[in-house]
């Protein structure tokens, strides 16, 4: 069996790290990562914002999301910018999530300092907010930015891991499945049109991530194939995300969006 | 409207052209397209590769298409076969 690993006292040890970065183990779950009380305070926020700014664009992002300025730094940086004043709006309640992460990431490597990317053009972008509304589903991909970021600093990482805090929890529905294998580049002849990948690629052994709530983080090796199932409920699925990059050289871990 | 055809780049021709296997092509396309073409980059979105294109050489062109998902916007097909076309590439991720 494929399971994750769920942990209840914001400590992950440095064997359940090695389990998941070696691909023993498809996630790690921190249970209330956040308080639910946290969490309704930072939607509400996210609901303000997203009605004053984003409802006529019908964006379901809310900050700039690195993979969609591949070729676009001038522009990601840009938004990079314009972001950080919304994002410290959204979180002025509740303790910063990097800051919380970075505690988290302290114990299995305590030699390691972690710190928001930056590059001669700016900081990167420390989030993305997702709202995922009901019908929605993200297919199968991975997230790999030493293939897809080649014209960022980052780009020259170790590793990489996905922080995603899940602030909202729909009813039913926007299940994170992740699959047993991982994405290598002959894979692109599955790649579909837009977005994602074809079935094919996919492992039959897989993980189901059913008993997430809101509050909790989930972090995996977002290079593992994975997708949220169709969301089912009216309520919206909302998460905040990041990602780690481990530069094991000089023992440092950058985060981006 | 401007055919379009997605695939995978195989083998280098020269610093701006490659062979794309051919895996999807847009419905209403007016051309028909075969399953292997001569693509001729005549402007590019691709990582990785510089913006001027002085600065391309048939291994840097290998490193960024080889295998890589492009989608190719034709502009035209020369007498030879081989297409014109804006090649780039689409990453969009994360969950």
């Amino acid at each position: 069996m494929w399971n994750p690993i769920t942990i209840t006292n914001q400590k992950i040890s440095e064997k359940n790290f090695e389990k998941l970065v070696s691909g023993q183990v498809p996630a790690i779950i921190i249970k209330n990562f956040y308080s639910k009380e946290q969490c309704v305070s930072v939607v509400k926020k996210i609901e303000k914002i997203e009605k004053s700014h984003f409802s006529k664009t019908q964006l379901e992002h809310i900050g700039p999301f690195l993979m969609s300025y591949t070729t676009k730094k001038e522009e990601y940086f840009h938004k990079s910018k314009e972001f950080q004043k919304t994002i410290s709006d959204i979180l002025e309640d509740v303790p910063n999530p990097l800051s919380k992460v970075s505690v988290v990431i302290s114990n299995p490597l305590p030699t390691f300092s972690i710190s928001l990317a930056k590059q001669f053009e700016g900081n990167f972008s420390p989030f993305i907010i997702r709202i995922h509304r009901k019908g929605k589903s993200i297919p199968i991909h991975k997230d790999n930015v030493q293939y897809e970021g080649k014209d960022y600093s980052i780009s020259d990482i170790d590793h990489q891991l996905s922080c995603v805090i899940h602030l909202q929890e729909s009813e039913s529905g926007g299940i994170l499945k992740i699959y047993k294998n991982q994405w290598t580049k002959k894979d692109e002849k599955f790649r579909n049109i837009e977005f994602g990948y074809s079935s094919k690629v996919a492992t039959k052994e897989f993980c189901r991530l059913s008993e997430i709530s809101n509050g909790d983080l989930v972090i995996i090796n977002p290079n593992y194939y994975h997708e949220v199932t169709k969301i089912l409920g009216t309520t919206p699925r909302i998460t905040l995300g990041m990602f780690l990059g481990i530069y094991n050289k000089n023992n440092k871990i950058a985060v981006w969006a | 409207m401007t055919d379009i055809i997605w695939g995978n780049g195989s083998d280098i021709l020269s610093s701006n052209s490659f062979i794309l296997n051919v895996t999807h092509r847009k419905n209403g396309n007016k051309e028909k397209y075969s399953d292997i073409e001569k693509i001729k980059i005549v402007e590019a979105d691709i990582p990785g590769l510089p913006h001027n294109e002085a600065e391309w050489s048939q291994e840097i062109l290998r490193q960024c298409t080889l295998e890589a998902f492009l989608k190719c916007e034709i502009q035209t097909r020369d007498e030879s076969g081989v297409i014109m076309a804006k090649v780039s590439h689409s990453g969009v991720g994360g969950y």
